[in-house]
């Protein structure tokens, strides 16, 4: 494999409850790329999110294998893959009663990291990302609104520092002012930085922002079609059902 | 600790006669003691709650005095032992003394100045044996008039051979502010512990105790079987802080009940992690007008183990009030039960209770119950019951492996956010003692 590329899919397939969700999935991302992900409801986006991820009830079947920086990850648990250095934000972040997000990330760093060093970094970083004091100091999640969650999400994954950024829906239910904090956020930590990012959207609007290297579409399960940015506006103006 | 006396095991007339001698304590104190011996005989053992039928009362001894010299040292305790207290990141003093190594005094000196000061404003912090001999009329007042040897077996059995435990007196209006410990300790195989404590808050006054125990691991069964008495008089504040870690061994039978005067607050927090069987269910009498009781309750139930914990609440005046929060955490395979009683006595006009029940079940071999037993004897008061039982939450599971925090570290964090809610009530030092107990529990049950 070249040393360029960083993921590597091979024949993903998913059935969940007999259901068809991804079907003969390959796909090679190139190290320090952007690439968007679109598609309609359902094509199967957010689980191929999953499975790169390594969800527990999104394992792939027949013999599809995920290659991560050389390494087979096939088999490997979640928290491997976090460490290894894969972030999924979620769509829907839960919402936690007792767990603040400097605590989570306190126990994600350790031993690494001091406590005080990730205490610092949260204050430094929720600043940047216009959060407020209020709302981080809080058990994560807690009565934040959609926009708080997301840029929640984009504070652990600057923490986390991980090399392949997925980010599913980061721009759904965001005000036009957080999404250009948003936008600004992720080119200044991971665009600068040479990161791979994989975004999954429905939406032109940030890509504007962040503009993609390809833009991969799904329809039901497949991906099947992709091109450069032109493609994304396309879609923008015909919708997918052209496709 | 080492044993210079010792009685034959099994508990007689003979052997009180000999506890109280060796003791030498005042003729009223015999009779109390061979009264509470014929409870003891009569009584049978609570029919319902966990099996005590394994307990044989002829294998322990009830009385051994010990040196204060130093015991035994610092590489005799098992290396597990020893472990455990390093990643529980306690001072090394106090190590020293959880394991037995340094001396009641020793830990006494850590203590001086804060013993110095409240004697300065009057306050008595005595060992109880001390407590009968330097203040025998307030003693002899106030000892066993909550908790009778009636009551049930085991404070029978404690009024009987009761030795060792606190003397706690503070003036009128003295406020201490500062969280007082106290440390406790089954260090000798197949020994009874009978504590018993005595704590009287006067008017106006407040006081914030905390015991915690640590045991080291024993082989034989060790039965506690303590009684403790709080007395809280009019307008005063009491915060009684237990964090429980006794060896899997252990059957921890105890009996804590306070008699709360007008417009006085007690506070009962009650975090059992450790024993073999708990039973216990701190209980406020809520005697005065205005009288106001809170039970916060945290039970970690493991392999093993059964705790049945909980809370009474007896509103015997009007405008009391109540509230129990009890928090249980089940794992593998163990079992932990909530078991409440509230009683609104018919002269209780406008009292509340609250009383609410979570119990969080991380795997199908655990087991959680509750039974709640309400006695509303006035129609003018009122009372709620919340009861949840829960299983840790698959989608916040994953998310937090999502971002690298292994299955334990994630469980871990999981069960400890469950019990913040108690965890937050008790000083820093002593919530992140427990928070790292827990995770040390779930490390361990994982293998």
């Amino acid at each position: 494999m070249s040393k360029s590329i960083i993921l590597e899919l091979e024949n993903i397939n998913l059935i969940i409850n007999r259901k068809r969700i991804l079907e003969e999935i390959n796909l090679s991302l190139t190290r320090g790329k952007s690439y968007a992900l679109m598609g309609p409801n359902g094509s199967g986006k957010s689980s191929l999110a999953k499975v790169i991820m390594g969800y527990p009830d999104y394992q792939p079947q027949n013999g599809g294998k995920i290659i991560f920086q050389d390494q087979d990850i096939t088999n490997l648990s979640m928290d491997k893959r976090a460490k290894l250095g894969i972030f999924l934000s979620s769509q829907a972040p839960p919402e936690f009663d007792g767990i603040k997000v400097t605590a989570l990330l306190q126990t994600a760093s350790a031993p690494k990291r001091s406590r005080l060093q990730i205490r610092k970094e949260v204050e430094k970083l929720s600043q940047e990302l216009q959060l407020e004091p209020t709302v981080v100091k809080k058990p994560l999640n807690q009565t934040a609104s959609g926009g708080e969650r997301k840029k929640l999400e984009l504070l652990q994954a600057a923490i986390l520092d991980p090399t392949l950024l997925i980010l599913d829906e980061i721009d759904t239910g965001v005000d036009v002012d957080s999404l250009k904090t948003i936008s600004r956020f992720i080119k200044n930590h991971f665009v600068k930085a040479n990161k791979t990012l994989l975004l999954i959207t429905h939406y032109q609007r940030i890509l504007e922002h962040l503009t993609p290297d390809r833009v991969l579409v799904m329809k039901a399960g497949r991906i099947t079609r992709s091109g450069d940015y032109s493609l994304a506006k396309l879609i923008d103006k015909k919708g997918y059902g052209w496709i | 600790m080492k044993t210079t006396f010792q009685l034959a095991k099994g508990l007689t007339e003979e052997t009180i006669r000999q506890i109280w001698q060796r003791k030498k304590e005042p003729q009223w104190m015999l009779e109390f003691r061979l009264r509470a011996f014929q409870i003891f005989q009569k009584l049978p053992l609570p029919k319902w709650g966990p099996d005590l039928s394994q307990i044989n009362f002829e294998e322990f001894s009830y009385y051994q005095e010990v040196t204060e010299s130093r015991p035994r040292s610092w590489k005799d305790i098992p290396q597990e032992i020893k472990a455990t207290y390093e990643q529980l990141g306690l001072p090394e003093a106090e190590q020293r003394f959880l394991a037995g190594i340094a001396t009641q005094a020793e830990s006494q000196i850590l203590y001086e100045n804060l013993r110095r000061q409240l004697e300065k404003k009057g306050v008595i912090f005595l060992s109880i044996d001390e407590g009968l001999k330097k203040h025998p009329q307030l003693f002899r007042r106030y000892f066993a008039s909550v908790i009778s040897p009636a009551d049930n077996k085991l404070a029978a059995l404690n009024s009987a051979a009761w030795s060792g435990g606190s003397f706690i007196y503070i003036p009128p209006g003295v406020k201490i502010s500062q969280p007082i410990q106290a440390y406790f300790l089954i260090n000798i195989p197949s020994v009874g512990q009978f504590e018993r404590t005595l704590i009287i808050v006067d008017e106006g006054a407040e006081l914030n105790y905390i015991e915690g125990c640590s045991a080291p691991l024993y082989h034989q069964s060790s039965l506690h079987a303590g009684v403790v008495e709080v007395i809280v008089k009019a307008g005063a504040k009491m915060r009684y802080t237990t964090i429980q870690n006794w060896s899997k061994n252990v059957y921890n039978l105890t009996t804590q009940r306070a008699k709360v005067h007008q417009n006085a607050t007690m506070e009962w927090i009650d975090g059992n992690i450790g024993s073999r069987i708990t039973m216990k269910y701190p209980c406020c009498l809520l005697v005065g007008e205005g009288a106001k009781g809170y039970v916060l309750s945290l039970s970690f139930a493991s392999r093993g183990q059964h705790h049945d914990t909980g809370a009474k609440m007896f509103h015997l005046a009007a405008n009391t009030s109540s509230r129990v929060i009890s928090k249980s955490i089940s794992l593998e395979g163990g079992h932990s039960s909530y078991r409440g009683l509230v009683h609104i006595a018919p002269k209780a006009a406008n009292s509340k209770s609250s009383v609410s029940c979570d119990a969080l079940i991380l795997d199908p071999q655990s087991r959680s119950d509750t039974y709640p037993t309400m006695r509303i004897k006035n129609p003018k008061s009122l009372m709620r019951h919340e009861a949840t039982v829960s299983v840790l939450d698959k989608k916040k599971l994953n998310y937090l492996m999502s971002r690298g925090l292994s299955r334990t570290e994630a469980e871990g964090l999981l069960v400890t956010s469950f019990a913040a809610p108690i965890t937050q009530q008790i000083p820093l030092e002593y919530a992140s003692e427990l928070n790292k107990l827990i995770k040390l529990e779930m490390e361990a049950s994982v293998g």
